[in-house]
């Protein structure tokens, strides 16, 4: 029986419409979905239920098209393609002469032929319904969704049974399995799996097409038993859905300590980590890397955040294959346990409000570290390799996503074979490290404790200093008095240091950062530390973090040469970076330098002249090079591209010198052109405490901090001039400099009002210099700094308030404000 | 801030302590601040200006190491000033309301009479004086045998950023030009 003629021309127009419609083109698609219907209806005549069962669905899809109900569109158009062309097959079936048109294709079993015939069908009509399973909206959480495309899948799988194609069964029921799994235990649909899966089909399919003879299915086996195990859960499409993990009610309590404890044992851990980098035998730094992965698990499990537990219990099998000595540490292994802590700190983060991470990029850590366990080179390129072995053409689709994959240069290459483990069991060396006993103590506590110290010195003081008891000469008296001002003094001591951490952390995640960058950048960069036990006050450190990062990365990124240009210097192949950390008269300076070539003095010069920075009259060589080399802190300086293609400096160096200054420091450059650079920060111990200058003005005591002073003096009638009766100048070694008196900013009705009387106190800030009038200085002292309560009290020209020796309060100078205000006023 | 909201969970967490209230002097006037937002009361101490305040705010106090602003409550209510006695002192108050961290803050009065317990049932709302009294920090006027007690609402009294014009307020570092 011939197909009427109808029918032909319908498919003809769908697959016309199809190839001319666009996706954005409404009226396109509603024509489109009108002539798939009415081909629907023409097969249903011809009783080709499959067809009509395809072309229907095909309708149903474009529906959804018109709805804006599909999001990927052009998989949706492509989807379409294939059930047209598939009719465009079925047509064909008659003429074959194998079936009738009254039999549908799908109900023939007998021979080959027919028999694929029956699976093409499945197939098509199956796939088609998946696919459009997969673009409804909620395909990845409704459950509904997930129990029919398990079932479809069964159904394709008993098809292919059916069919002889035993591999094409085997992977339907595990793609089924899959789904079943996902749904039972309330994970999305893992739709990537179905696509993929659905890809290769097709492969299959088309592969029959061209051979018509079942073979062609063993050509594809290979990739099905790739696909079968583990990557089918691989590269899964929620993909790029982030891992929500989240404590239950009942472990709030325990989750601050859980989250402070892991991080510590991360810290710990990476640092291990990077030790055996040099020594990878080292049982040591295994054990400690290995411990902090089992207690974050054991923790994790405990509170049932089973995302962390998953990471950390496959970073801990390799670790202790690592420890049993079956697995040694390679560069890649070193990457994945590097590579876990940084996942773990990021699940751990996000239950702190971090970003979380993405399914994928667990996924695809934990089949990588699972495969290192296993000793099997990294999964995804291999997989990619047997697929284009086995089918070219299906791969592009999963080719692209296994190379999206970070790091998968690193992967291809096989792990390392083995050697010289047993010669060499792991020399655990001498060194192992003491460490303190810590207790962790609430910071309120502290600072409470803090507060009563600095009380308890008051008190003392106060008592010492009594009229009544510092005339007594008693000796015994004197004597004890001396024994409690001492243990008063070291026991403040003690008190302050115990907001003092070392640098050592700080330091350690810029080794990490050195080493990541080493490979980014493709230099060899040797990370020098020194100094890495000098204390500093947490806040300090914590503030530090972020400079020092942006330094070290301009340095390996701009600073230090390329291999190829450093021996043309005559330079060793490998560059230095020096991290340094040192007391110098009650600062600590952290500096940076490496040995590349410096900041080049020509290029910020000539952009310094072509912006204007410099005053025309000035030859530019007799600028001194420190404020040449200043001028790359300027805001916007930084990004004047061509500064940063030459010398790079300067990229974001702004906000690097204002983080120091907010930290009451001091930034300062040295370069040697071809040589090298440093950059240099100053910084106080401590926020809490600064080195100020005591001022009074009239009965009123004022903190100035020192680092802004540069020098005070009794001015002379002639130094000062007035201008226009409103401002005054003083004459300061040839600058005339704005005065400011202390006591009108402050709207005092004392001090004095003569400044020949007074002394002037020449401050610097920002970049900008005044003079301050005051009545005299009374002396040098540390301060601790304190807030004045609420907020609201926060004034201009007062940065806050100290406690002095007599327990009055003397607030601290703001000279930043102070300048800010001169300028306004 | 709704002070009564907060006065509700107070009440809720201390039950007894709830109807208490700390009256003082002002002159002959008596007023009360809920007990639960008084922290103690000092003798007046050394207190260090602040400039370019309102003169209300009589500036800063060291309380055991901690520097915390006192208000001069007779200023804030536009008295005039009286001579500082033996019975003059500082009663600490938290203007936090109990959430959060604590916002110890000092409040100097002429003297200080006793804690008294007033009924919500004793408690009248402020009656209207024409827009002349402000009577945004005025909470009710407490009937108690012998005096009318003028209870305030310390967040309103307190709020520093009402008081302290804009212009006074936080400002930016410059940056280097």
């Amino acid at each position: 029986m011939r197909l009427p003629a109808s029918f032909q021309t319908s498919i003809d127009s769908v697959a016309k419409a199809i190839a001319l419609t666009d996706v954005g083109d409404l009226q396109g698609l509603v024509a489109l979905q009108e002539l798939l219907l009415e081909l629907a209806v023409e097969a249903e005549n011809a009783q080709l239920t499959a067809v009509c069962e395809v072309t229907r669905q095909a309708a149903d899809l474009v529906e959804r098209m018109v709805f804006r109900e599909v999001e990927d569109t052009s998989a949706a158009m492509k989807q379409l393609a294939e059930a047209v062309e598939f009719a465009q097959r079925n047509q064909l079936v008659p003429d074959d002469g194998v079936g009738t048109p009254a039999i549908p294709p799908g109900n023939v079993s007998a021979g080959p032929p027919g028999t694929i015939g029956a699976w093409l069908t499945a197939h098509a009509s199956i796939s088609l319904q998946l696919a459009s399973l997969l673009q409804r909206s909620d395909a990845s959480t409704s459950p509904d969704v997930a129990r029919e495309a398990a079932e479809l899948c069964s159904a394709l799988a008993a098809a292919s049974d059916a069919s002889g194609l035993n591999e094409c069964a085997a992977i339907c029921r595990s793609v089924a399995g899959t789904i079943d799994a996902a749904r039972d235990a309330n994970r999305p649909l893992p739709e990537q799996s179905i696509k993929t899966s659905l890809d290769w089909l097709a492969e299959v399919r088309r592969s029959l097409d061209i051979d018509d003879a079942p073979p062609a299915s063993s050509a594809v086996s290979p990739a099905f038993a790739a696909a079968i195990d583990p990557p089918v859960n691989d590269n899964a499409p929620d993909d790029n859905e982030p891992v929500i993990i989240a404590a239950g009610e009942d472990c709030q309590d325990t989750l601050a300590e859980f989250l402070a404890e892991a991080r510590e044992h991360l810290t710990g851990a990476e640092a291990a980590a990077l030790l055996l980098e040099k020594s990878p035998h080292d049982l040591e730094q295994i054990n400690t890397v290995f411990r902090a992965f089992h207690t974050i698990k054991g923790v994790a499990g405990f509170m049932a955040l089973s995302q962390i537990v998953d990471v950390a219990h496959v970073a801990e099998t390799l670790l202790d294959k690592a420890r049993s000595g079956t697995y040694t540490i390679d560069h890649i292994g070193l990457d994945l346990i590097l590579a876990s802590c940084d996942m773990l700190g990021r699940m751990v983060g996000q239950l702190q409000g971090g970003e979380p991470p993405v399914k994928g990029e667990v996924r695809r850590l934990i089949a990588r570290l699972v495969a290192a366990a296993e000793g099997r080179s990294v999964p995804l390129p291999t997989r990619t390799v047997a697929l284009s072995a086995a089918i070219a053409a299906t791969t592009k689709a999963l080719t692209i996503s296994a190379t999206g994959a970070p790091n998968s240069a690193a992967e291809t290459d096989p792990p390392e074979p083995d050697c010289g483990l047993a010669a060499d069991p792991a020399p655990a060396k001498a060194t192992v490290r003491r460490t303190d006993q810590t207790v962790k103590v609430s910071t309120m506590r502290m600072d409470t404790l803090l507060n009563m110290v600095g009380e308890l010195v008051i008190a003392q003081l106060m008592v010492q200093q009594d009229p009544l008891i510092s005339h007594l000469t008693d000796q015994r008296l004197q004597r004890n008095l001396g024994q409690m001002s001492k243990i008063v003094r070291d026991l403040q001591e003690v008190a302050m240091s115990l907001r003092m951490v070392t640098l050592k952390g700080t330091f350690q995640k810029m080794t990490r950062l050195v080493r990541d960058m080493q490979t980014r950048a493709n230099k060899q960069i040797e990370l020098v530390i020194e100094g890495e036990d000098t204390e500093l006050d947490r806040n300090v450190v914590e503030e530090i973090a972020d400079p020092l990062v942006h330094m070290v990365r301009n340095a390996c990124d701009h600073g230090i040469e390329g291999e190829a240009d450093r021996r043309k210097a005559g330079k060793s192949p490998t560059g230095t970076l020096t991290l340094r950390a040192f007391h110098r008269g009650g600062m600590i300076v952290i500096e940076v330098s490496d040995d590349g070539r410096g900041l080049s003095r020509e290029r910020i010069l000539k952009k310094c002249i072509e912006r204007g920075l410099i005053a025309a009259d000035r030859h530019p060589d007799e600028i001194p090079d420190a404020e040449v080399y200043n001028f790359v802190f300027l805001p916007g300086f930084s990004t004047a591209e061509a500064v940063t293609d030459i010398s790079g400096r300067g990229v974001g160096m702004d906000v690097v010198k204002r983080n120091i200054e907010a930290l009451r420091g001091k930034i300062e450059i040295r370069s040697t052109p071809g040589k090298g650079s440093t950059f240099s920060m100053q910084l106080p111990l401590t926020m809490a405490i600064i080195d100020g200058m005591l001022v009074r003005v009239g009965g009123h005591r004022y903190v100035i901090p020192t680092l802004a002073i540069e020098r005070a003096f009794r001015p002379m009638p002639e130094h000062v001039h007035s201008i226009l009766g409103k401002g005054e100048v003083a004459m300061v070694r040839g600058d005339l400099l704005p005065i400011r008196r202390l006591n009108r900013v402050f709207q005092l009705n004392e001090g004095t009002d003569q400044i020949c009387e007074g002394l002037l106190v020449v401050l610097e800030s920002g970049g900008s210099r005044c003079c301050l009038l005051v009545d005299e200085i009374l002396g040098q002292q540390q301060v601790v700094i304190k807030t004045l309560g609420q907020d609201g009290y926060r004034l201009a020209g007062v940065t806050g308030g100290a406690i002095l020796g007599d327990g009055r309060v003397a607030l601290i100078v703001d000279v930043g404000g102070l300048m800010q205000q001169a300028v306004a006023a | 801030m709704a002070i009564s909201s907060t006065q509700l969970q107070s009440a809720r967490d201390a039950d007894s302590n709830a109807h208490k209230y700390l009256t003082f002097c002002l002159g002959s006037e008596h007023y009360g601040i809920g007990i639960l937002r008084v922290r103690e009361i000092i003798g007046l101490i050394a207190i260090t200006p602040l400039p370019r305040t309102p003169d209300f705010v009589k500036g800063v106090m060291n309380l055991r190491g901690r520097i915390i602003p006192v208000i001069d409550l007779r200023r804030r209510f536009s008295l005039p000033d009286a001579e500082t006695t033996k019975e003059t002192c500082v009663i600490v108050v938290d203007a936090s309301g109990g959430e959060g961290e604590q916002l110890l803050t000092g409040v100097v009065v002429d003297s200080v009479r006793e804690v008294q317990d007033i009924p919500p049932d004793a408690i009248e709302a402020a009656p209207e004086f024409g827009c002349s009294v402000p009577l945004d920090y005025i909470q009710g006027l407490g009937k108690t045998k012998e005096k009318v007690v003028v209870l305030l609402d310390v967040g309103e009294v307190l709020d520093a950023r009402a008081a302290i014009p804009a212009d006074v307020l936080d400002h930016e570092m410059r940056r280097a030009a």
